[in-house]
């Protein structure tokens, strides 16, 4: 047993560096916010797609303080890359982040046991640790009694009940992280006497040639005998040819003697965790027994059957309510817009700055801002599946599906935040920790249809179905087709690259569902708001640049006096890229004006509204028509040369085909350059994703024609 | 009488395009995607918890 150590750290002269580490999903991410607020920064570690988060907080005297807040994992014994850098950045194997000065260890007190595995290989590394209990509201709710004072007393350290969500607990903390006297731990475990010599040997091999502290090295060397350092990542330092060495030799010993060294050491940890929460943590008499109010609902909503239809059920009603509530302030802005228009008409005489605001600038925004409201109903509802709970049941659900095609269950996490943008759903992939599974879900992503869409969709829906003659209910039905479309997209593609170019076993999936509980609408509201103002911000900034760019593009050459408007257009920059596309997209009924749009959306997919409404605004404008159609009603009156209608029903269902299955992000293939660190997959990707739409959309438009539609 | 729009009006295109390119330059050397996409940003999951 190794001697108890009470000796107080020295007082450091500057800043100490502390690091925040904690399983996922504990609360440590919520914690780290409210104690740095918006004094953060992120970025990644070098040579690794990890996230770097380091943040400033200040001491009750007012000191700063540095605060990292390192990748959630469930022990040093790493699984991903996410887990490796945690791992590495404890043992000092950064050149690029020293070993932090003091520990911050956030615990799920709910399930104290299980967190109390990573704390316990934390404490072996002898620096100053500060525990924090998090969500003890919710364990005090479940009738959980932690003693942090005997907690304290045996451990050696300060140990923090906290409820970071509601803020309780912070100003001790605070407290804490302001001591200069911070108190080593009393942490002491016995250690199975076969294993002390290989611990010994291994320890005095890491302090003389990887130059670790003394107890560091010891605690590398527990580590290393349970995780013989398999999963390494760019940056992490390696580890000594006498330590591999050494550690081999003893690997070699014991799998002749047949021990199960690693699993003895595991329970030997584990007893110790066992004895310490038997003594710290009690359980009321009142807490309830039996399935929980969560539980009773999970058997419902995870059910094989009937989870699937309240699943069904609720997307329906999530986009029936897109439909029918957002008409009115869709039309606030509509003559919001034609107000501001008419205005601004009025204080420049005709010319081409007149041009360039009105059916430039203005046009251009208005295609996309329009669909604020839906974009609004759409994020709160999402807001409120997420905050109740429900979204984890979504994943669960999704499991089962996502297992038949080969996938990790915790590519749904990924796939799903692909559905407002596949950007931060690409990099919440780092989690998975299979690279083939990686990958396969980085191809996939895109196919989620993101909010980038969905002012297409609805453009295309409103042009196909006109609002008086046809039930809401059909298009909910087109909406959910299309959504059903990338959803399936993605799982047949997954599927494939499974089988094909990806193989690969299909790996387990173990999930923690958290408990219900009743939305924080202030929470839902203020998401849904934020999100409201990117969606502006980016109308204001990239879709008002593009939108300008794109009228420049589409008046300019200008054509000699007096010649015809269509052929005008043709005669520009746009016009003429159109042209030069056509031939590849007409067999799929799109003509140059369309080509356009597509060229466009490269940037952006939701300029292909802002590109219509530029080309349909600048073809009306020098009619010196007085009324300015609404979009829609501007593509249900287009007409190619022969006169016959350009946007059809089938164009605009193909259209949308299009835009679900292409590959049209520019900014997606850059991110997806950066997390597979290659052109090869981003290039790939847009090949099969563009060709595989090209495909579908021939199809589908050369079979409608021959059926007369 | 667009004599003084034209000149006014390419300005304004131009200075669009180097505004874009500007930005697109920024993201490329600081990665990610910089809240653009409507995801909810570390600043304001920060705010939440205020």
């Amino acid at each position: 047993m190794t001697p108890p150590l009470a000796k107080p750290a020295p007082a450091r002269a500057s800043a100490p560096v502390y690091a925040l580490v904690g399983n996922p999903n504990c609360g440590k991410s919520t914690l780290f916010n409210a104690l740095t607020g918006l004094k953060q920064k992120v970025g990644n570690y070098p040579g690794v797609t990890v996230e770097r988060k380091v943040g400033t907080a200040y001491t009750q005297h007012g000191h700063p303080i540095t605060l990292i807040d390192l990748p959630g994992t469930y022990s040093l014994a790493a699984r991903s890359p996410d887990e490796a850098v945690t791992r590495d950045v404890l043992l000092g194997r950064r050149d690029d982040t020293a070993m932090p000065d003091r520990i911050v260890c956030v615990v799920d007190a709910t399930n104290l046991e299980r967190n109390l595995y990573l704390v316990h290989q934390i404490l072996d590394l002898g620096r100053p640790v500060i525990l924090v209990l998090n969500m003890m509201d919710v364990a005090e709710e479940l009738g959980i009694k932690i003693h942090t004072s005997r907690l304290e007393h045996i451990l050696g350290i300060p140990v923090i009940a906290c409820a970071a969500s509601t803020g309780r607990g912070i100003i001790e903390l605070k407290l804490a992280l302001s001591r200069p006297d911070l108190p080593l731990s009393k942490h002491a475990w016995d250690i199975p006497v076969a294993i002390a010599p290989a611990v010994s040997e291994l320890q005095a091999s890491l302090q003389d040639d990887d130059r670790k502290p003394p107890l560091v090295a010891r605690a590398e060397a527990l580590l290393l005998l349970t995780d013989p350092d398999r999963l390494r990542v760019a940056g992490s330092t390696p580890l000594s040819a006498r330590t591999h060495a050494t550690l081999a030799q003893w690997e070699k010993r014991w799998a002749a003697e047949g021990t199960d060294w690693a699993g003895a050491l595991v329970n030997a940890r584990y007893d110790s965790i066992g004895r310490l929460t038997a003594e710290v943590v009690s359980t009321a008499p009142t807490a309830p027994v039996g399935p929980s109010t969560s539980d009773k609902i999970d058997a419902w909503v995870t059910h094989p059957v009937w989870g699937w239809l309240i699943f069904g059920v609720l997307m329906a009603a999530m986009f029936l309510s897109i439909f029918t509530l957002a008409g009115i302030p869709m039309g606030w802005i509509e003559s919001l817009m034609g107000f501001v228009s008419g205005h601004v008409s009025s204080w420049i005489p005709p010319g081409d700055l007149h041009d360039l605001v009105i059916d430039g600038a203005l046009a251009g925004v208005q295609g996309v801002i329009v669909f604020l409201p839906q974009i609004l109903i759409l994020f709160f509802f999402i807001g409120l599946l997420e905050n109740t709970g429900y979204m984890a049941r979504a994943a669960f659900i999704m499991d089962r599906l996502m297992s038949k095609v080969g996938l990790n269950g915790r590519s749904f996490i990924p796939l799903l935040g692909s559905y407002a943008c596949a950007i931060p759903g690409i990099m919440a992939t780092r989690t998975i920790e299979q690279p083939k599974d990686r990958l396969v879900t980085i191809l996939v992503a895109p196919f989620m249809s993101c909010s980038a869409r969905l002012p297409v969709y609805l453009l295309l829906i409103a042009a196909l179905v006109p609002t008086s003659e046809v039930p809401v209910g059909t298009k909910v039905s087109i909406m959910l087709l299309m959504y059903a479309m990338g959803t399936f997209g993605a799982f047949g593609f997954a599927w494939f690259f499974k089988k094909t170019l990806l193989r690969g076993a299909p790996p387990l999936m173990i999930m923690e569902l958290p408990p219900y509980r009743l939305p924080r609408l202030r929470d839902v509201g203020l998401q849904m708001l934020e999100r409201a103002g990117v969606f502006v911000k980016r109308a204001g900034t990239v879709i008002l640049g593009l939108s300008i760019i794109l009228w420049f593009l589409a008046t300019y050459p200008k054509a000699p006096e007096g010649t015809p408007q269509q052929e005008a257009l043709a005669h520009s920059f746009a016009g003429r890229a159109g042209h030069i596309l056509e031939p590849a997209i007409a067999p799929l009924g799109f003509d140059w004006r369309i080509g356009i749009g597509l060229i466009n959306s490269f940037a952006a997919r939701e300029v292909f509204n802002s590109a219509m409404s530029v080309i349909f605004a600048v073809e009306e404008s020098n009619d010196e028509a007085t009324t300015r159609l609404h979009l829609r009603d501007a593509l249900r009156a287009a007409e190619r040369p022969d006169g016959t209608k350009l946007f059809t029903p089938l164009v605009c269902l193909n259209l949308m085909f299009f835009y679900v299955f292409a590959m049209q992000c520019l900014s997606t293939i850059a991110v997806v350059k950066r997390e597979t660190n290659s052109w090869r997959w981003p290039l790939f990707q847009l090949g099969y994703m563009t060709g595989f739409a090209w495909t579908l959309c021939l199809v589908v438009y050369q079979v409608g024609r021959a059926l007369g539609y | 009488m667009d004599n003084w729009q034209t000149p006014l009006a390419l300005l304004v295109v131009a200075a669009t395009l180097g505004l874009l390119l500007r930005g697109a330059w920024k993201k490329r050397r600081k990665p990610g995607c910089g809240g653009d996409c409507g995801c909810p940003t570390d600043d304001f999951k920060a705010k939440l918890k205020k």
